[in-house]
């Protein structure tokens, strides 16, 4: 259809142009020309026939649409001619864009979506600071405060507590006993969110009178109750309490921890509001339109001062108010925000290497082409304008091949994230290839067309036609400085890889240095199964007790456990934290001010046996050890270190005050080693904590974690546990069992995360620099064969050509990087807070990248250079 | 636009306009002719002419490609003859030979 229309209007132009040319021959004639002669004036007053029906056809042509149809075949029959150039500039891209795109698509669920709640950008989060230790991560709300804050505000169009401080609640009555989070929250929670209840309903404010009332999660509602609908208005046995089921949510909601089951509301008869002033709750809220956080704080601030007259002493507190979602990232991963940052920012650094590189590709491409395209620009009359859109428009239709490779490599990428976790993400925005996602890569494809096109289609707009036609092609270049030009790039190609390689090799050296130091204790072959003892039917200290000594030795009758002990922490879940004051007899008491740093916790006498915690003096808890004997406490070397450096220690009498005294003194039976524990808040971090280990005889908790040690290490070992628990007391929820070895893997997951991706990209940019420096010196030593063959003749030997070439590859490599230790020297800073055991600043590190990057310059620079030291004279001069 | 005065006088093809611009030039504007052509398809391109084959006046034998103004292109003249009124010298002597003799 549209080419035969084409074809009427070349018939059309034929006969137009025959018409004038007969009539003006007419014409001629009667000015008394030989018929011939007038055809031939005609024609000549005429002009170009052959050209003019070009120009007519560009007249009806479809526009631009027609030429970028004309400029892209155009572009696809170059490409098809340079498969190698092509799959390399495709493959440079795919990765650079590939790895963009998946790293922002974490950014943007972590930093740029909002939260999947209506006004989402207005929710906020309360917490309290302490202020003897403004350094220290916020903590709880009292619920007193949030009281005082829900009466008097005016900032908020909603205020609601909720709280995760009280621990796990035991279910009964759906399937096997178990312990779930059930998160106390206020009436004005789901609506604070704004979200319903997926059947069923959320919480009302009638429900305050019912007693207990909860809404359930999806996932608990399908684990316990298979599906079925009609659960709502039923009722759920938690702890001693019959709670009455009011509705179910979605799936998709998700709130903070994900690990919560129901939501529990809080009654005016339940613990938190019986005594308020000691529970702790978040205090959740949605401000008014226009109200900032900032005036949001103050209100609280003052409205509390004014209620609460003083905080106890020690306990001077202020409200804190920030952005929901900002929380969920911090609360997820106190260095979430940060390492995503660092992670885009280097990976924009990748993808400015791609872009150079394949700028250089293309310049490079160019000088070989020059003669082509000097005939299409002049001799055809293509014209400059015409000649940077052919350029752009190849670099567009590489850098559209290179995208939608890249797609197909940051959604695998983005696959492979959620499907293995590496890391624990907020809850809220699973990370997706998402539209915003989408059009970030489309301006990516754009960006680098743009970036990388531009630059060598301005460089040969330059080229002057009739010095390209010739000189043959040979000895001219784009411009007399394009070889500068692509030298610079190269170089600083270097720049920016050996930045990354040095935060790369700052990250790794942390991580190995953090999973590689002595921890005091052994985590192969040790498995940890946690287990809460009911409340209402374990009332009696002797009770418990009596419980963990059976169950131990139900334990010891499985064939491959070798030793097994219950605690009440471990090393590496977060739960040791330094949260007790220590007094000792004959010492003057600690001032109330005094910052809280050693931890108490109850053992059985195998602990230090099934960690492998060496017995430094003293001796261990044993059957002496009882309920109404001595009261004795084994102690850590850090505690020894810090209260009893030069003294005798065994037989001192020790206390401990805040937040729990039973003001029994604690005689010191023995020395432990230190084990190195993790605080989830400073994450690049093992810490040393001041222990008390006080035997379980005499102090049993009601809840604790068995840790067992096998000799075989098999996992199997988890439901011979659950049979033995099982059998002496069903009513014992028993939770998953988990290895050691597990544990630190997870606490070293985000360390490890950033160390692997920021390496893969170190590794990238390195591969791309080499190949384009390999690319630029390959270019130059080819177009100098002239000049090498003619020292070669005058005398050079090969060895002067190598080192020629090889001393100008270094220059370059060299000026790179330093520039490009600069730039590290002055942004590793930003990595302090991820390093551990090293400095941003270690030596060690800068000359190990530097070494590794000139060694990959110098493989890179060797290939031309022994190319050009094998250049026969003969040969090259003949080849002019 | 000097196409677009000549076709004011009525429709004409495209030799007669050739001609026409040469003369009222007064071969001051000697170009070849072939160029014009692809002005008068840009202008039809436009809309501001309109082009069809019809036979000559005198000789119904002949079959030429007649140009006429369009209202589009009518007003398109308005608006740049005002805009070139502005200009000086040379150019008013050959937009306005009445005037001025």
């Amino acid at each position: 259809m549209r080419w035969r229309r084409r074809k009427a209007r070349e018939q059309d132009f034929d006969r137009e142009l025959r018409t004038h040319l007969e009539l003006e021959a007419e014409e001629r004639r009667t000015t008394g020309l030989s018929p011939e002669d007038a055809r031939y004036a005609a024609r000549r007053m005429f002009g170009n026939v052959t050209m003019l029906k070009e120009d007519l056809r560009d007249v009806w042509r479809f526009g631009w649409l027609d030429r970028i149809k004309q400029d892209v075949t155009y572009a696809v029959r170059t490409f098809r001619k340079a498969p190698g150039f092509t799959a390399v500039a495709v493959f440079t891209l795919a990765l650079g864009i590939g790895a963009t795109t998946a790293t922002f698509s974490v950014v943007d669920s972590v930093l740029l979506h909002p939260l999947p709640y209506p006004n989402a950008d207005r929710l906020v989060v309360v917490w309290e600071r302490l202020a003897r230790n403004p350094a220290r991560p916020p903590v709880f709300d009292s619920y007193r405060d949030f009281e005082i804050w829900k009466s008097g505000s005016r900032s908020f169009e909603q205020l609601a507590p909720a709280t995760w401080a009280t621990g796990g609640h035991i279910v009964t009555g759906a399937g096997p006993a178990r312990n779930v989070l059930a998160m106390p929250v206020g009436s004005d929670f789901f609506p604070l969110l704004g979200v319903q209840a997926e059947f069923g309903r959320t919480f009302q404010k009638d429900d305050l009178e019912r007693g207990c009332t909860v809404v359930l999660s999806h996932r608990f509602w399908s684990q316990a109750f298979g599906g079925q609908r009609d659960v709502t208005g039923g009722h759920i046995s938690l702890d001693e309490d019959v709670c009455t089921i009011a509705g179910v949510m979605p799936q998709g909601f998700r709130f903070y921890p994900d690990a919560a089951a129901m939501w529990m509301l809080i009654t005016p008869d339940s613990a938190i509001e019986r005594d308020p002033e000691h529970a702790n709750v978040g205090v959740f809220g949605r401000l008014r339109p226009g109200v900032s956080i900032e005036s949001a704080q103050r209100e609280l601030e003052a409205l509390r001062r004014n209620e609460v007259r003083k905080d106890p002493p020690g306990m001077e507190r202020s409200a804190v108010v920030y952005p929901l979602a900002e929380q969920f990232a911090y609360l997820t991963g106190p260095s979430l925000r940060l390492s995503v940052l660092v992670l885009f920012g280097a990976v924009t650094f990748v993808l400015l290497i791609a872009c150079v590189n394949l700028a250089n590709l293309m310049l490079v491409r160019c000088l070989a082409r020059q003669r082509e395209l000097a005939v299409r620009a002049a001799a055809l009359g293509s014209g400059r304008v015409r000649l940077v859109r052919q350029l752009l428009s190849e670099a567009l239709l590489l850098s559209s091949a290179g995208t939608l490779a890249g797609m197909a490599l940051a959604e695998g990428a983005v696959h492979y994230f959620r499907v293995f976790n590496p890391i624990e993400m907020p809850p809220g925005n699973p990370v997706t290839v998402n539209r915003v996602v989408l059009g970030f890569a489309a301006a990516l494809a754009l960006l680098t067309a743009v970036v990388s096109g531009l630059i060598p289609a301005l460089r040969a707009s330059q080229v002057d036609p009739m010095d390209a036609l010739k000189v043959g092609g040979r000895g001219a270049s784009l411009g007399p400085r394009a070889g500068t030009f692509s030298r610079i790039l190269a170089a600083a190609q270097v720049t920016l890889s050996i930045s990354l390689l040095a935060g790369a090799g700052l990250l790794i050296e942390s991580v190995n240095r953090l999973a590689s130091v002595p921890l005091g204790f052994r985590t192969d072959h040790a498995f940890t199964i946690p287990i809460q003892l009911p409340k209402w039917s374990y009332t009696k200290p002797s009770q418990r007790a009596e419980f963990y000594r059976a169950a131990l030795s139900r334990a010891a009758t499985i064939p491959s456990v070798e030793s097994a002990a219950f605690t009440t922490s471990l090393p590496l879940n977060n739960s040791r934290f330094g949260s007790n004051t220590l007094v000792t007899e004959g010492r003057p008491e600690p001032a109330p001010s005094a910052l809280p740093d050693v931890a108490e916790l109850s053992i059985t006498p195998g602990y230090f046996r099934v960690m492998r915690v060496p017995i430094k003096a003293g001796r261990l808890f044993d059957s002496r050890d009882r309920e109404k004997s001595e009261a004795v406490a084994i102690v850590n070397e850090a505690l020894i270190h810090k209260y009893f450096p030069n003294e005798d220690h065994i037989g001192k009498h020790i206390g401990l005050r805040e937040p729990v005294n039973d003001g029994t003194w604690l005689t010191i039976i023995g020395v432990a080693g230190t084990e190195k524990s993790r605080n989830f808040f400073r994450e690049m971090n093992w810490d040393e904590i001041p222990l008390v280990f006080r035997p379980m005889a005499q102090r049993p908790p009601s809840s604790a974690t068995l840790v067992v040690r096998t000799a075989d290490g098999q996992k199997q070992i988890g439901a011979a546990i659950q049979r033995e628990i099982r059998a002496l007391d069903a009513s014992v929820p028993v939770g998953d069992l988990e290895t050691m070895d597990e544990q630190l893997s997870r606490v070293l997951a985000y360390p490890r995360f950033r160390a692997v991706v920021l390496g893969t990209f170190a590794g990238l940019a390195l591969l791309l620099a080499g190949m384009g420096l390999y690319g630029v010196l390959a270019q130059s030593t080819a177009q100098r064969t002239q000049e090498f063959g003619v020292r070669m003749a005058l005398g050079a030997d090969s060895r002067d050509v190598l080192s020629l070439v090889v001393r100008q590859g270094m220059i370059l490599t060299s000026a790179g990087l330093a520039a490009g230790l600069i730039i590290a020297f002055a942004s590793t800073r930003l990595l302090a807070s991820l390093l551990y055991g090293v400095r941003a600043t270690d030596p060690r590190i800068w000359f190990g990248v530097s070494f590794v990057l000139l060694l990959v310059a110098l493989v890179a620079i060797c290939a031309p250079a022994w190319r050009a030291a094998r250049v026969n004279p003969m040969v090259a001069l003949r080849y002019e | 636009m000097l196409i677009l005065r000549t076709l004011l006088f009525g429709p004409a093809h495209g030799h007669q306009i050739a001609k026409h611009i040469q003369r009222t030039t007064e071969d001051l504007l000697q170009v070849e002719h072939g160029s014009l052509y692809p002005a008068l398809h840009r202008l039809e391109r436009k809309g501001w002419i309109a082009a069809k084959w019809e036979p000559a006046g005198k000789d119904l034998k002949r079959e030429f490609k007649y140009y006429r103004l369009t209202a589009a292109g009518r007003k398109q003249l308005v608006r740049e003859e005002s805009k070139w009124k502005r200009l000086t010298g040379a150019v008013a002597r050959i937009m306005w030979p009445v005037e001025e003799s």
